[in-house]
């Protein structure tokens, strides 16, 4: 860190222990945060509006997009449509080829298959380059990891575009309460976590039912026997039950046990996915055939039993779990370390679930909260935290004010970079700590993108020349400063700031030297790219 | 579960950091003294190969001969009669065939040096992908506790008290380690695609991670310096710095290794997991003393239009025989000293469902090939597929325990004597199967 950006405009006087952010840092460190990193020109339009009053317009969602993303979202055929209009489309293609399809006609039904998938994918990435809105950007990463889906299982492939765009984004700056039970209710998460399948089992009636159907289609008594066997198996399914304790409200093994599991399970079984093909869609359904009749007790009291409506008994469930202490301590925590640090002070995560707990998890008021406090502002918080890879291919790509006209390159680095967009398998989410990601080898793979990215030699994705545009016309020396200034939250560290040296006076003896030669490229063309690919391969690049 | 996974990733991180990856480093023996038998003057290696998704065992090792075979698949079932490219199931024993896709395995089966673990899978009843995968990783079904791989426990429990392991002990093909070499032994990564084409790359970031005096290079071949070396250096706590320092020492001697590596005539067939294979075996033509390398192929979740003599399935298992094939082929006679296993978390259900597929399901299979095997013949009680043989009355039943397997691979194959209590926990070896 230079001396300097601490000595600029510190409100403290020499001698001052505590050291504090200047106003540039409290800046940079907000857009490092609560934002993926600045693009060209933010720092100083923030400035300008205040960096407070950014926050408050930014938790109002009042932020201006650029042009871009409204173009590239339109070329987005599915990112505007349902659930079921995406599997009517799929089911249109599927009649049209028939039923001996050939090797073309494969090709055509996986790319339907995938288009809704893809263009989601895009979807996340576009808004979380280019929107206006980097605080709604960063909730709704936050939650997209929290509530976990992924499109690598069954079905949710389809249903995943509803749930970013009309649940996530919907939902992220909103209460919680509300996220809770749409994610409990949206049919990505009943299928992810199987809880569309969880019901009572089957009575002697309806196995006897199952045996006629099958005995009067099949025409066989050993079929319908099966299958009867098969129906016996089908039950309570705990996969949603435990992982909304352990990971959405509680924590693991925080104040339940098994049994509490069980019961919430049951509370929770009969809700499952219907699809109407007439009116295009795919949504939740409570099926009273399939729910567990009873009083569940749960944490220690009884969820009544609600004869007229039992799929409240689930809601109850639910909002107990959101007005819980635990849910406010685990929330905050994971707030906490997401937008302040790995291991955040334990006094801290308490102030934040103070004010989770008291606003029922108003996420404005938890984020202003978080905004607000004093662990957010130490100095020793500052450009700390390892961007995940998203984080750093995202932060990447704004910094440079890149165009991106094709995605196929991110999402391949994102895939080595194991962080694919929606497919992580695990209900944990991504992690978003330094010790999940900064495996050794794993960095070469950020330095070839760094490189391929800053040279324009990703396929689609073009750094404009307007970048470069104030380099100084004749001191080239001077370059690798100006960049540092863009590009570097915390500035230069010595050790970069003499690799770099070196290499610019490396590079500017090898142009005279081809000067005498026939061809030359402009040095911009070749020295400026390189220090931005270093810069952005750079130790201090990898963190935020 | 979760928070003690953290734990453990985060004292791996920790040694790997404070020691520098790849350098010598002291593990602690958390098994009390080495169990392992005077080693060989060259060690013998092990090639796990995890197919993640679950592999389809009914349409990999085929009960060709049981009526259920075909009723119960009606469209993905592979023929027994040869089809118009004379392809049909490969019958091996008068019960069971292979799938066609892995008749690159047919040599490998005469020579006896090929053999297929039947009906192998886990005590766990789970069909959860991520369940299964960690008990069969971790090597420890229903203990969600445990956050140490088997390889990993295995390395840490044989290393050398005085830290002078090889630097290359242990590798993964893939960015990220997978599960059975995460724990307190520092293990490597190679990302894909990064094994020789970074050179230039490396250059230019070497100097900026480099503890070194700014001049990138060095010597090749020998590690830029010794335990301990550095500490005192500008930036040494930066975990990244470190990282990346350990990238570019690891990479660079890869790089160098696949330089000395004798030119393979050897073709591989295309495809992830064969290019991992090629990678792994000029570590092991290079010299290296490799004792276990690990590489994953996920893709095998085959929920619709599995396909049958052709499609997807067949695809991959071309890869898989292929791969393997190829791979003991290019090893020449280390191929003698090497087990290949693959492993897959469960295998899927013996019906074929609506969509021309098949979902989770229970027992799996298991391929061990290399010079140890004791190839030649089917293990494993083949359970049937009537619908009576059935688990839950949709899957293959499970008749050899995983651990089985691995602990006859730990004890006959890698020579380690005697495997302590805690090391599967709740599971004491058997008799073992007989496959080396």
């Amino acid at each position: 860190m230079q001396p300097a950006l601490w000595a600029q405009g510190s409100k403290n006087p020499p001698g001052s222990r505590v050291l504090e952010l200047t106003e540039t840092q409290k800046i940079r460190h907000v857009l490092s945060r609560f934002a993926f990193g600045p693009t060209p020109g933010l720092v100083e339009r923030v400035r300008r509006q205040g960096l407070d009053a950014w926050f408050e317009e930014q938790l109002e969602c009042k932020g201006k997009s650029p042009q871009i993303l409204r173009d590239r979202l339109a070329d987005l055929d599915t990112w505007g449509r349902s659930a079921g209009d995406i599997l009517l489309e799929l089911q249109r293609i599927r009649e049209d080829i028939g039923p001996d399809p050939k090797q073309k006609d494969r090709v055509r039904l996986n790319r339907a298959r995938n288009l809704a998938r893809n263009q989601l994918k895009d979807a996340v990435l576009f808004h979380a380059i280019y929107s206006g809105n980097q605080v709604l950007e960063t909730a709704v990463d936050f939650f997209r990891n929290h509530f976990n889906v992924t499109v690598n299982k069954g079905s949710v492939r389809y249903y995943a575009t509803e749930y970013e765009r009309d649940i996530l984004r919907k939902g992220a700056l909103g209460s919680f309460g509300w996220l809770l039970e749409h994610t409990a209710k949206s049919p990505a998460m009943l299928f992810y976590l199987d809880n569309y399948l969880s019901r009572r089992p089957p009575s002697k009636q309806e196995l006897k039912g199952i045996e006629r159907r099958v005995r009067r289609r099949t025409k066989s008594r050993k079929r319908a026997e099966e299958e009867v066997e098969i129906a016996k198996q089908r039950g309570l399914n705990e996969n949603y039950g435990r992982e909304l304790l352990e990971l959405h409200t509680l924590g693991v093994d925080n104040y339940y046990r098994q049994k509490d599991v069980i019961e919430v399970a049951k509370a929770l079984t009969g809700w499952t996915i219907s699809r109407d093909r007439k009116n295009k869609t795919v949504s939740f359904q409570f099926r009273s055939d399939m729910h567990i009749p009873g009083p569940k007790t749960f944490l220690g009291s009884v969820i009544p039993e609600i004869k007229k409506n039992p799929v409240r008994e689930g809601e109850m469930v639910l909002e107990r779990l959101v007005k819980h202490k635990g849910t406010a301590h685990f929330l905050a925590w994971k707030l906490c370390r997401w937008f302040i640090a790995d291991d955040p002070p334990e006094d801290c995560v308490q102030r934040i679930a103070k004010v989770f707990h008291k606003t029922n998890g108003e996420m404005k008021a938890v984020l202003r909260a978080i905004y607000h406090d004093s662990e957010f502002w130490n100095p020793k918080n500052f450009q700390t935290k390892f961007k995940r890879p998203f984080e750093f291919v995202v932060s990447a790509l704004r910094v440079t004010g890149a165009e991106v006209r094709s995605t196929r390159a991110l999402h391949r680095a994102l895939k080595v970079l194991s962080e694919p967009i929606y497919e992580c398998e695990d209900p944990t989410g991504y992690y978003d700590q330094a010790e999940a990601w900064n495996d050794p080898g794993v960095l070469a793979v950020r330095w070839s993108f760094a490189m391929q990215l800053a040279t324009n030699k990703i396929p689609g994705i073009r750094i404009p020349d307007s970048f470069y545009a104030d380099l100084h016309p004749s001191l080239p020396q001077v370059w690798k400063d100006q960049l540092a200034r863009k590009m570097l939250p915390a500035g230069i560290g010595d050790k970069t700031d003499k690799v770099l040296d070196a290499i610019i006076r490396k590079v500017i003896r090898e142009q005279k030297e081809v000067r005498a030669g026939r061809r030359k490229k402009p040095l911009k063309k070749v020295l400026a790219p390189l220090l931005v690919g270093l810069l952005l391969g750079s130790p201090e690049f990898q963190k935020q | 579960m979760k928070n003690s996974k953290k734990m453990n990733r985060r004292s791996f991180l920790q040694r790997t950091g404070a020691a520098g990856l790849a350098l010598g480093f002291p593990v602690p023996l958390r098994y009390g003294l080495s169990t392992l038998e005077r080693p060989p003057k060259k060690k013998p290696i092990l090639v796990v190969i995890f197919l993640r998704g679950g592999q389809d065992a009914v349409n990999t090792v085929i009960p060709y001969t049981e009526p259920e075979y075909e009723s119960f698949r009606p469209t993905i079932h592979i023929p027994t009669k040869p089809q118009k490219d004379g392809r049909s199931v490969l019958r091996i024993t008068p019960e069971l065939g292979l799938h066609p896709g892995l008749s690159a395995f047919l040599p490998l089966w005469k020579a006896k040096r090929f053999a297929p673990v039947v009906a192998v899978g886990s005590p766990h009843p789970t069909r959860s992908h991520f369940d299964a995968q960690d008990f069969m990783e971790y090597a420890a079904p229903g203990f969600r506790t445990v956050r140490s791989g088997w390889l990993n426990r295995y390395l840490a429990l044989t290393a050398d008290r005085d830290g002078k392991d090889s630097h290359l002990r242990a590798l993964a093909m893939q960015g990220l380690l997978p599960r059975s070499l995460r724990g307190e032994y520092p293990v490597f990564a190679v990302p894909r695609g990064l094994e020789g084409k970074t050179g230039k790359v490396l250059d230019l970031f070497g100097e900026l991670y480099e503890s070194g005096k700014g001049k990138a290079g060095g010597r090749s071949g020998q590690m830029s310096g010794k335990k301990g070396m550095g500490a005192t250096r500008e930036r040494e706590e930066d975990p990244v710095v470190q990282a990346g320092r350990a990238t570019i020492e690891a990479l660079r001697r890869f790089q160098e290794i696949q330089k000395r590596a004798p030119k393979s005539q050897v073709k591989y067939p295309r495809g992830p997991l064969a290019s991992k294979l090629q990678g792994i075996a000029k570590v092991i033509r290079a010299g290296e003393a490799l004792e276990i390398a690990c590489a994953d192929w996920n893709g095998w979740d085959h929920h619709a239009q599995e396909g049958s003599l052709e499609g997807k399935l067949d695809r991959m298992h071309q890869e898989v025989a292929g791969g393997i094939l190829a791979f003991l082929q290019d090893l020449g006679e280390d191929a003698e000293r090497t087990v290949v296993m693959t492993m897959t978390e469960f295998g899927r259900t013996v019906r074929e469902n609506g969509n021309s597929g098949t979902d989770h399901g229970h027992g799996g299979t298991m391929f061990l090939a290399g010079g140890p095997v004791k190839g030649g013949k089917i293990y494993g009680k083949w359970p049937g597929i009537g619908a009576k043989d059935l688990y839950q009355g949709r899957d293959l039943a499970v008749t050899t325990d995983f651990r089985d397997v691995m602990a006859e691979v730990l004890r006959k194959h890698m020579g380690l004597r005697r495997i302590p209590r805690d090391f599967f926990p709740g599971y004491r070896p058997g008799k073992g199967v007989g496959v080396v």
